[in-house]
């Protein structure tokens, strides 16, 4: 399989990755003290800290994969222009997951707008045009390189071999989105909030859940209707500016990033306070792979995210920006595209009285997940011979 | 009106302290109520600190606020205390059986000698963050804004009659403590530690931009607090205990003193940690040694607060202040080693009492609360549209905005998509308004419900 798997310089129709769960480097044949220098976090999985994502134990009981009675050992994301269908010697399927890109999410949205420049790729070379844009430290995203704190992470030892080297971890979740209550939840809310339940309120009252319109473009000030797409400049924005002024606090993307408006709740800011947020933001950033799956009736996304430390990015973000009450107007604000369906609420500022959206229901459920180690090629030959 | 801050430390007969600790283990398990709810009480616990060589102090902690000269607050507040929990027989009967697991606690029967006993062994911070409700606001008048701001946010959402809470005068006390943390700002440690705290923070930042790597080490002690104690949704008032011995305490507590002065101010260099109720130091001697035990109470989760910590380097060059000399803190260079080092002295809280908690309120929930209580007209317009009070917001009735409010149902209630035209944007705040401050007009078409004009005629 290795000469198989994709790296940097190849350029080719189908490409391969093999990440790792924690069991498999075990079946792979490292002993538990060679485990234990990988984190906890990896090593405990995805099941097992699905609280922190905000699934309970009955959801994880429920999940297609990823449940703490499987034994996942191996991830196998095949990339090919066409399916197909790949027999592995050796290997048996715990599940099969077929995906393709595709621009929008079921919800209508453009997805995956927002990556993180990162220093050292040669895309990120030549000047920046804006503060959002400044590249993000090599560490933050592969292991062996200084992070945001001026950094190298410890990484997994297996006597001199550096196992961590131009690796990371990957985090996989299986996302079902029920587009009907979506759609209809939007309906019945328009009506409540704006008095008429048309298309045009309805993108409006959905472009401000999510924190950008269905095109991808940015919130401004006292729009009303989807403005044309600035194709390149959908990421060129700050929220304290007007360019995306009409975001709501809560939003999903103002959550997910907050950029320059961590900790703000309204109003205008210093430029000190820009700059530390935009600093503090930098040490949680994720790279996001999203791609669209459907299976019968049902649709929803595979979310892939690849950080260096799942617990300071991925598990962060959920816990302490998307799932964090206190961000928002209201007691209970949540994510409104996360929401639990136990009463959250959401506040969308108006140019007179705020309007509140209540009783949001939930609209995605997690079905499937689990954290993996991607190593870097030469960790991936070191496995490969061992004696496992 | 003045904030006390309440620290007991009463030394545990050696041979009982095991059977302190199931008692504080099945409290905790239980969630056995300890702490009644004493008036001015805001928050308390109850934690067991050991400080080796066989001496342990059970610990009683206090945030209140009392109407009495500065000197007699603590005395003021145990009293309070004692006469509660005369009244909660289940509750005094736990705390007597804590007390007596220490050396020469005389028994609660006796309320004058149980309050000598407790004044005796209090020892007094170093240092101290309040957040600023909590220095004139008694628990009571904090829920009594909240109901306020709650009952407004309900008339925003929907149909409804109650009338609001009248707004209680408590404008002498904020004149008082605002006039405390004036003189503050202008006090030379202000002066001296933010300069300070600049100058750490250019060094960091060029050694991030210039310098080698920091090499991660991990850190070799193991963690004394198991962090999955704190469920990830409890995201509000989190209480965390700390305590740490200290190698060299040369100058701690002028150190300590400068840094005190510092905090008086209103949120000073913790804008980014916008979730700490409060926050003190206190140096003891235990077991021959000295000791700097630290509590606090914290919104959000452990991992963004603490993170906040070192990420903010205005408070991270406060914390190098305060935690210069306490074991193992020069070791520390990286983010993972700090929690590592946190984790290993952090003590379990298994009691803990807050006024607020059941509520849910979190300090911004709070701030938001009294902001409204007391809006301008600019203000309200302000909240009004956004939800929530920007900076600008300073004084206003909540009558003004009951009738603003009812202008704006009498005029239909609905959002303003649907309309035509745009009104001008405030180019800073990126909210419509009205030239001059005043509020801008509800459009007509609007009309829809009255409901809210019976509301005020009750007002």
């Amino acid at each position: 399989m290795l000469p198989r798997v994709a790296t940097a310089a190849a350029d080719r129709d189908v490409s391969l990755q093999v990440a790792f769960t924690a069991a498999g480097l075990r079946a792979m044949g490292l002993t538990d003290v060679e485990l234990q220098g990988f984190p906890p976090d990896f090593v405990e999985g995805m099941a097992k800290r699905a609280h922190q994502l905000g699934d309970t134990a009955e959801d994880v009981a429920n999940w297609r994969f990823g449940r703490e009675d499987q034994d996942i050992h191996l991830l196998l994301a095949i990339y090919a222009p066409s399916p197909k269908d790949v027999e592995l010697p050796g290997l048996r399927t715990v599940h099969h997951l077929r995906a393709a890109w595709s621009e929008r999410e079921p919800f209508g949205f453009r997805d995956g707008l927002s990556q993180p420049a990162i220093a050292g790729f040669p895309e990120t070379e030549g000047p920046r045009t804006h503060a959002e844009d400044e590249p993000v430290s090599t560490g933050e995203f592969l292991l062996g390189y200084p992070n945001e704190y001026g950094e190298l992470p410890i990484s997994p030892q297996v006597g001199p071999h550096d196992l961590g080297r131009n690796g990371t971890y990957l985090v996989l979740r299986q996302l079902q989105q029920d587009v009907a209550r979506f759609h209809a939840f939007l309906g019945e809310q328009a009506r409540r909030v704006y008095g008429v339940d048309d298309e045009r309120h309805r993108t409006l009252l959905a472009a401000k859940m999510m924190g950008r319109w269905p095109n991808g473009e940015p919130l401004e000030e006292g729009q009303v209707e989807e403005p044309p797409l600035r194709p390149g400049e959908e990421n060129a924005f700050l929220f304290m500016s007007s360019r995306a002024g009409g975001c709501p606090v809560g939003a999903h993307v103002r959550r997910a990033n907050p950029r320059d408006a961590l900790g703000a709740s309204g109003g205008p800011r210093g430029v000190d306070e820009q700059r530390a947020s935009l600093r503090a933001v930098r040490r949680h950033r994720l790279i996001r792979r999203v791609v669209r799956y459907r299976e019968g009736e049902e649709e929803g996304i595979v979310f892939i995210a690849l950080n260096a430390s799942i617990e300071r990015q991925f598990e962060y973000v959920h816990r302490s920006w998307l799932r964090n009450e206190k961000i928002g107007t209201a007691v209970d604000e949540k994510d409104p595209l996360m929401s639990t369906g136990r009463g959250e609420c959401f506040t969308i500022p108006d140019s007179s009285v705020r309007q509140r959206v209540t009783g949001l229901p939930a609209f995605v459920q997690a079905v499937g997940g689990g954290y993996f180690f991607l190593p870097g090629l030469s960790a991936l030959r070191f496995l490969s011979a061992l004696p496992g | 009106m003045r904030n006390g801050t309440l620290t007991v430390l009463a030394r545990v007969h050696p041979a009982r302290r095991g059977a302190l600790q199931d008692l504080l283990d099945a409290l905790e398990r239980k969630s056995i109520p300890v702490i009644p709810d004493v008036p001015g009480l805001h928050f308390a616990r109850v934690a067991l600190l050991d400080c080796g060589a066989g001496e342990s102090y059970l610990l009683l902690a206090a945030d209140f606020v009392a109407d009495c000269r500065q000197r007699e607050l603590d005395a003021r507040f145990v009293g309070a205390l004692l006469e509660r929990l005369e009244s909660h027989r289940a509750a005094a009967r736990v705390f007597e059986h804590l007390f007596q697991q220490c050396e020469g606690f005389p028994g609660l029967a006796d309320r004058e000698a149980a309050g000598a006993f407790l004044l005796a062994r209090r020892r007094r911070y170093s240092a101290r963050h309040v957040a600023f409700p909590y220095r004139w606001q008694t628990p009571e008048s904090i829920h009594q804004a909240v109901r306020a701001r709650q009952a407004l946010e309900r008339l925003l959402d929907g149909p409804s009659s109650e009338p609001l809470v009248p707004r209680c005068d408590l404008r002498s006390h904020l004149a008082s403590a605002r006039r405390r943390a004036a003189l503050a700002t202008l006090s030379p440690s202000n002066a001296l530690l933010t300069w300070k705290a600049k100058r750490q923070a250019r060094a960091y930042e060029r050694r991030l931009r210039e310098g080698p790597p920091t090499q991660g080490i991990r850190w070799d002690e193991a963690p004394r607090f198991d962090r999955r104690r704190i469920a990830p949704d409890d995201q509000v008032q989190n209480p965390l205990t700390h305590l740490v011995p200290l190698d060299g305490h040369w100058l701690l507590r002028l150190r300590l003193f400068l840094v005190n002065l510092r905090l008086c101010r209103y949120l000073v260099g913790l804008h980014q940690i916008q979730g700490i109720h409060f926050a003190r130091w206190v140096i003891f001697k235990g077991a021959g040694r000295r000791y700097l035990l630290f509590l606090s109470c914290f919104d959000g989760t452990w991992d963004g607060y603490i993170g906040a910590f070192f990420d903010d380097l205005a408070v991270r060059a406060l914390l190098e202040e305060v935690w210069r000399g306490s074991q193992r803190f020069a070791e520390v260079r990286t983010l993972d080693t700090f929690k590592a080092w946190i984790l290993a002295r952090q003590v379990p809280t298994p009691i803990f009492y807050s006024a607020h908690r059941a509520q849910r309120l979190g300090i911004a929930d709070i701030h938001q609360a009294l902001q409204v209580q007391d809006l301008t007209e600019e203000g309200l317009a302000s909240y009004l549209r956004s939800g929530t009070c920007g900076p600008e917001v300073a004084q206003m009735s909540i009558r003004a905005a009951l009738v603003e409010l009812a202008r704006w149902r009498k005029q239909g209630g609905r959002g303003h998509a649907s309309l035509a035209a745009t009104p001008r944007r405030h180019p800073a705040h990126g909210h419509p308004r009205a030239p001059e401050g005043r509020l801008l007009p509800f459009p007509a078409d609007r009309a829809r419900s009255d409901l809210a004009g019976e509301v005020v005629a009750e007002g």
